[in-house]
């Protein structure tokens, strides 16, 4: 069941808060294929937050589009009185004594919340392999990875663990976990969506948003959580907008770039044929389809990792004094951080604003891209190489190849589910947008899902 | 190439030999993609983040 049908459900008094919750907790209890998507599981205050969204809707109270439905937030939001770890032994017994704006939105627009979701550590890495809450594992299959990230959030919505979560994407954990898993993730525009109570690991590529069964349900979702925020100091005064795709979506007239460029180069077979595949239905829908040529995206994506580096090691600079604390894979990064010059970070901000300037020029072309979200589909766990035609890569650096960017450009960019390669393992397709354009790169994805029908569930589900 | 073990020294960072080897390497391959770039940056380039004041409500 979607977020839309469960809240017309619910609204219709066909079925309870109380009995969507208890078959939410049931599933995260029995897990049947261990994928560890949660850190804390909140059940006697999610019970007790759907007895009242019952009796609100008895009463006639409607509180929001999410009244009643249950959904999970990444251990990276603060909750007030419930434990927020950031997937870290550090932070293994914070308990905040506020909530995160956006679970402040989320609560105010009638969900309950579930629990926390496992995660990276410190959000720091693409595996969600953790060596301190376990490994998350993947929905499709258990010995490969969800991707991170945000990678408990996207296999509790792939097993219907939750009916939306909450993730972040710095240099896309939101996306990559959504392609690996199979579910939609949508990374907003910077500054669309408040960052206030999350725990960063960055401070200007953080990004906050969901990961759902459809395109549809994320955009509810965003309709939940959009705003100006002034406890953020990178939120937008942008108003908001109705993020909703229409029932039946038209893509007539809109331009729909895809890349003659680094975006095909290096990816799976299988991969770049589903791609092409959902290429084909957006012209279906309407699309005029366009060849474009993109800037220098490698150089973006080592402008973005020169950034990363230097901000998450200011951030965790005061935690790193007991370096047994932190996992490998997450030292390593930190200590790469410490040692960038200060005049290199600045200098990767000035190109940075160079960039941002030249990617612009593309929108004249094209109303949206259509790119692979990864070249490949979900590694093996502990597999730390992939060979991609004649190269062997690092597969961090394989995975986020083509979703770093967009943390850099500050852009709104979608992943949804195109297909499936020869194992039977989810292909993504990554919506690319201007600023602020999360409507139509929303609709976009919303037509291509009509028309390929991809909403895939594992086969446990 | 710059050496990431005497700026380690230097900056008087506590980093296992292992472990420095490990980061300078990363940190080699990513050196040699950026340091390239910093040619293009124009002299009058500002960088991405900005300290902006909002004007005060009703102004």
């Amino acid at each position: 069941m979607r977020i839309l049908e469960a809240a017309a459900r619910l609204r219709r008094r066909e079925v309870t808060s109380v009995e969507l919750t208890e078959a939410c907790l049931q599933r995260i209890a029995q897990d049947p294929a261990k994928l560890n998507a949660f850190i804390t599981v909140s059940d006697e205050q999610a019970l007790e937050e759907a007895r009242r969204r019952d009796q609100e809707l008895e009463q006639g109270n409607l509180l929001g589009p999410l009244h009643g439905v249950p959904v999970a937030v990444k251990d990276v939001f603060c909750t007030a009185g419930v434990r927020t770890t950031c997937g870290s032994a550090l932070f293994a017994d914070y308990v905040p004594d506020h909530d995160a704006a956006v679970v402040e939105k989320l609560k105010a627009a009638g969900a309950v919340i579930l629990g926390k979701t496992n995660m990276h550590e410190l959000a720091y890495g693409i595996t969600s392999n953790n060596p301190h809450f376990g490994a998350v594992r993947n929905p499709w299959d258990p010995g490969r990875i969800p991707g991170g990230s945000s990678g408990g959030s996207a296999a509790a919505v792939a097993a219907a663990m939750a009916f939306m979560a909450m993730g972040t994407d710095t240099g896309g954990s939101i996306r990559i976990p959504a392609s690996y898993c199979g579910v939609v993730g949508l990374k907003p525009t910077l500054g669309r969506v408040s960052r206030y109570g999350v725990l960063p690991l960055d401070f200007t590529l953080d990004h906050m948003g969901p990961l759902a069964r459809t395109v549809r349900d994320a955009a509810l979702t965003l309709n939940a959580i959009a705003g100006y925020d002034p406890r953020d100091p990178s939120s937008s005064r942008q108003p908001p907008e109705d993020y909703t795709p229409a029932p039946e979506v038209s893509l007539e007239g809109v331009r729909v770039g895809v890349p003659e460029n680094f975006f095909f180069d290096g990816v799976e077979e299988d991969v770049a044929g589903a791609v092409k595949r959902a290429v084909e239905a957006a012209a279906e829908a309407g699309a005029r389809i366009i060849r474009v040529r993109v800037p220098d995206m490698e150089a973006i994506n080592v402008v973005g990792r020169v950034i990363l580096f230097a901000e998450a090691s200011t951030v965790m600079e005061r935690h790193m004094a007991d370096r047994s604390l932190i996992g490998g894979d997450v030292l390593s990064l930190l200590d790469q951080g410490r040692l960038i010059p200060a005049t290199d970070y600045i200098q990767a901000q000035r190109l940075r604003r160079l960039m941002m300037e030249e990617f612009a020029r593309v929108w004249e072309q094209a109303d949206c891209l259509l790119t692979p979200t990864t070249p490949l589909t979900a590694p093996r766990i502990g597999e730390n190489t992939v060979r991609l035609g004649e190269v062997q890569e690092d597969v961090r650096l394989a995975t986020t190849r083509f979703v770093r960017s967009f943390n850099v450009l500050g852009l709104p960019a979608l992943s949804l589910p195109c297909g499936r390669d020869r194992r039977g393992l989810p292909i993504g397709l990554q919506v690319a947008g201007p600023p602020f354009h999360e409507r139509r790169i929303l609709e976009v994805g919303a037509a291509i899902e009509d028309i390929l029908d991809a909403s895939l569930e594992p086969s446990f589900n | 190439m710059k050496d990431w073990v005497r700026i380690a020294e230097g900056l008087g960072l506590e980093i296992p030999e292992a472990e420095l080897e490990r980061a300078a390497s990363s940190l080699g391959r990513v050196e040699a993609l950026f340091r390239p770039l910093l040619e293009k940056i124009p002299f009058e380039a500002e960088p991405a983040f900005l300290v902006m004041h909002e004007p005060e409500e009703g102004e």
